[in-house]
């Protein structure tokens, strides 16, 4: 079984708090794979140091066989790891389908040259994310919403469309931050479709979860984290029945 | 009274090029620049040193141009993690330490006594040395203008707006924050250094006096009449601004109580109450 | 010899700037931006104190006078445009403070011209003393600003008042449930800024003479000194304005003195490049 991404050791700490402590585990290409822990675990942290945007003190991160945990966090995303962030970043005063054309890698019209030459070429590239960026927008459920403002999107859309931005880029694999925090029930069955779709398109799926349902419904895989360090691993199932697990989530209050 | 007109015109062109600059770095970006006017003066003493030289006119502007922008592109570089408030202090500090650069260098400027005798392009046939300027000037705010306007459109203004938004998320999506805020920079120093050439070869003397933080606040203001974002609000807030002051400039023919110190004195006041007032309109407390 | 005249000469130029710098420094910490109409407060306490002493008022009561009254300019200014722009982050009361900064500056203009012009004070005999020259002047300079200083610092410290300005400069939601009223602390910041910039800017015009830009050409070493000292530190700011001074002052050697300014200006830009917190580790 290929792992598409290798955490082995990873450390980092932040003044007096180690908040991921030599932690290890890996994530199997092309499965759901979930990420759990009490509040404070680390885990945000993890995604984080996985996809550059800190720097681990040590430790080695590797994706699809690649060291990567010293390159900077455009790079790490070029290569086909994408991430979305807890708190959704949606670029307010753009339209929802901004949103998604700015992620096109390599757009000839981003560079300045192209605003001294003729148009056409500028114009043929965002004809073509343009369809790119309605077929993601499709698939996500907010093809309707494409010409709002981000800023109107309710909670769940937000979550929506960070998702969106992710796919624009054909990723290998996705970090995904608490995807149904804040997301009323009827759209998280939504999301939770979309979220099956993604996967049976071929990608890899990381995902930080607080709500169990959501766990047990998708994950064939599930990891534990408390205190920086990865405490258990296994099916749901065997998670869910881990007396070690029900300690940390209970405080560890020992029966 | 035409002279006047095609006088304040002149004006309000020249520092359309210098807003136009701002508006790419600050209005789209979101990059404040306190200093503008430093890249306004090594954009007119590079012209002005080269066309005295008997460069032609239109390399000495391209010149004068490049270096502006390379420049910006130096500051940006420099400044690639600074918070708003120190990129502020940093801008405003670059702008007197380059006019203390062109005081206090005799050799490469002239020291205080500046720079004379700095040429004009050669007129149109048929038509006066102040019209064929103001054609001249027109001409080149026009392609700016163009220039600008495709930048706010095409995708890497979208991609400048996004960084105004929030960094992170175009950093999320794999593209270089850092090489566009110098590029915002570059682009907008450049435009700055244009308008400079313009203002060295109109006047025909610049001296290091001229490029105090009023220029700077001079297009702060029109920017931000303009609301931080359109070439064609940035425009038409500069002719307002400029048709303002450079219109109370010719007032002294008239007004015979205040004498030309006073009088400038008084119009960088009421350039100050302006910025101060619009200010006060733009972020008035309840408004987004 | 020349080593001790550059020692002195760079004492007094700490005095000087240490009064404004420590009102850049007071306002950074507690309202969270950087004000660069300050130096014209310098200027404008300057002229008010030319101005009172044409009604033949001895220096040192001018001085108090147009500093008392300079320091109220600040407040009516902050009430009356800068607390409506508080909730508008960091980049409107800086521009707000660059508009001011034009409108003090062409103000002095305006009544006074572009000339230089000297407050009546006769010049005395300098002491000397284990080799020091120091005329009274600069004595009496260094002797106020650090009283004055001493006083800041321990009104800070250790009054009910002092205590308020504090913790709305570290937590301002916290303060108010403490029952600090916020708006209070932030007047009485700005009287003592332009209390304390006025200072400054009468004892820089005693050392050498009024001019409408007399505070224009400090800003950056007041800058330099505030950010140095870790914005929102009194104690910082004056311990930053002596290392500044004594920079500038034996860059003599091999720079020109013109140049003094330049390189308060790389001072200033190295320390925000390398560590942006300043020496001292700024309360907020």
């Amino acid at each position: 079984m290929k792992q598409i991404l290798e955490i082995k050791d990873v450390s980092r700490r932040f003044g007096g708090l180690q908040a991921v402590n030599k932690c290890r585990f890996s994530v199997r290409a092309g499965s759901i794979t979930g990420l759990v822990g009490p509040n404070g675990a680390g885990k945000s942290t993890l995604f984080s140091l996985v996809s550059g945007f800190v720097r681990p003190d040590s430790g080695e991160v590797l994706f699809d066989g690649n060291h990567i945990e010293k390159l900077s966090a455009h790079e790490i995303a070029r290569l086909g790891l994408r991430r979305t962030f807890q708190i959704p970043r949606e670029l307010k005063q753009m339209t929802v389908l901004e949103n998604l054309l700015l992620v096109p890698e390599r757009q000839f019209g981003d560079q300045v040259r192209s605003v001294l030459l003729p148009g056409k070429r500028v114009h043929e590239e965002e004809r073509i994310n343009l369809q790119k960026a309605q077929g993601v927008l499709e698939m996500v459920g907010l093809g309707e919403k494409a010409q709002h403002p981000a800023a109107l999107l309710s909670g769940g859309q937000k979550k929506l469309l960070e998702l969106a931005r992710c796919l624009m880029a054909d990723p290998k694999l996705l970090l995904l931050d608490e995807p149904t925090a804040g997301v009323n029930p009827t759209l998280i069955r939504h999301l939770m479709s979309v979220l099956r779709r993604i996967h049976a398109s071929g990608v890899t799926l990381l995902i930080i979860e607080h709500n169990m349902t959501v766990i047990m419904e998708l994950c064939e895989r599930v990891i534990v984290m408390d205190r920086g360090q990865v405490i258990a691993a296994g099916t749901p199932a065997e998670i869910q029945s881990n007396k070690e697990v029900l300690d940390a989530y209970l405080g560890g209050v020992s029966a | 009274m035409i002279d006047y007109l095609i006088a304040i015109l002149i004006f309000a062109g020249i520092y359309g090029f210098v807003a136009l600059g701002l508006n790419i770095q600050w209005g789209l970006t979101g990059l404040i620049n306190l200093g503008q006017v430093a890249f306004f003066a090594v954009g007119a003493y590079t012209f002005a040193l080269l066309s005295k030289a008997g460069v032609p006119f239109l390399l000495a502007v391209a010149v004068a141009t490049t270096l502006s922008g390379v420049f910006g592109a130096a500051v940006a570089m420099f400044t690639p993690r600074l918070r708003e408030d120190y990129l502020a202090i940093v801008t405003l500090g670059f702008s007197e330490f380059v006019r203390l650069v062109l005081l206090n260098e005799k050799w490469l400027a002239g020291g205080p006594d500046g720079v004379a005798g700095v040429p004009r392009p050669a007129s149109f046939p048929g038509l006066g040395s102040e019209t064929s300027f103001l054609i001249v000037t027109a001409l080149a705010l026009a392609f700016a203008f163009w220039f600008t306007r495709r930048i706010e459109r095409y995708p890497i203004g979208r991609t400048l707006k996004a960084i105004r938004e929030d960094e992170g998320v175009v950093t999320s999506v794999g593209k270089v924050a850092l090489a566009y805020k110098t590029k915002a920079f570059l682009l907008g120093a450049a435009l700055a250094g244009l308008g400079g050439a313009f203002f060295a070869s109109y006047l025909s003397y610049i001296s290091p006096d001229m490029f105090g933080p009023n220029v700077s606040i001079y297009v702060l203001a029109a920017v931000l009449i303009g609301a931080q974002g359109s070439s064609v609000a940035t425009l038409l807030s500069t002719a307002l601004v400029a048709a303002l002051l450079e219109g109370t400039r010719l007032l002294k023919d008239y007004i015979t109580f205040v004498d030309g110190v006073e009088l400038a004195a008084l119009r960088l006041m009421v350039l100050g109450l302006a910025l101060i007032a619009i200010v006060m309109v733009r972020y008035r407390p309840g408004r987004p | 010899m020349e080593f001790k005249i550059y020692l002195i000469s760079a004492l007094v130029m700490a005095a000087i700037w240490s009064l404004p710098a420590a009102a850049i420094s007071l306002i950074y910490g507690v309202l969270r931006y950087p004000n660069f109409a300050i130096p014209e407060f310098m200027t404008l306490g300057a002229y008010l104190t030319l101005l009172l002493c044409g009604f033949s008022l001895p220096l040192w009561a001018a001085g108090l006078l147009a500093a008392v009254v300079t320091g109220l300019i600040a407040l009516a200014v902050d009430q009356t445009a800068f607390r409506f722009v508080r909730k508008a982050g960091i980049l409107p009361p800086v521009l707000l403070s660059l508009g001011l900064m034009l409108v003090l500056q062409n103000f002095v203009r305006f009544g006074w011209g572009n000339g230089n012009l000297q407050f009546p004070i006769l010049p005395m005999r300098p002491f000397i003393i284990a080799g020091f020259i120091i005329t009274p002047v600069q004595a009496a300079i260094i002797g106020l600003v650090v009283v004055i200083l001493a006083g800041v610092f321990l009104g800070l410290r250790y009054t009910e008042f002092g205590r308020a300005v504090r913790a709305t400069s570290t937590n301002p939601e916290l303060a108010i449930v403490t029952g600090v009223q916020p708006e209070r602390v932030y007047g009485a910041v700005l009287f003592a800024a332009g209390f304390l910039a006025a200072v400054g800017g009468i004892v820089l015009a005693t050392e050498t003479s009024l001019n409408p830009l007399l505070g224009w050409r400090v800003l950056i070493p007041l800058f330099a000194v505030a950010i140095l000292g870790g914005l929102g530190s009194v104690v910082g700011a004056a311990l930053a304005a002596v290392l500044v001074g004594l920079t500038s002052e034996f860059s003599l050697f091999i720079l020109p003195s013109s140049y003094k300014t330049a390189l308060a200006f790389l001072v200033l830009t190295l320390v925000l490049l390398v560590r942006p917190s300043g020496l001292v580790k700024s309360r907020s």
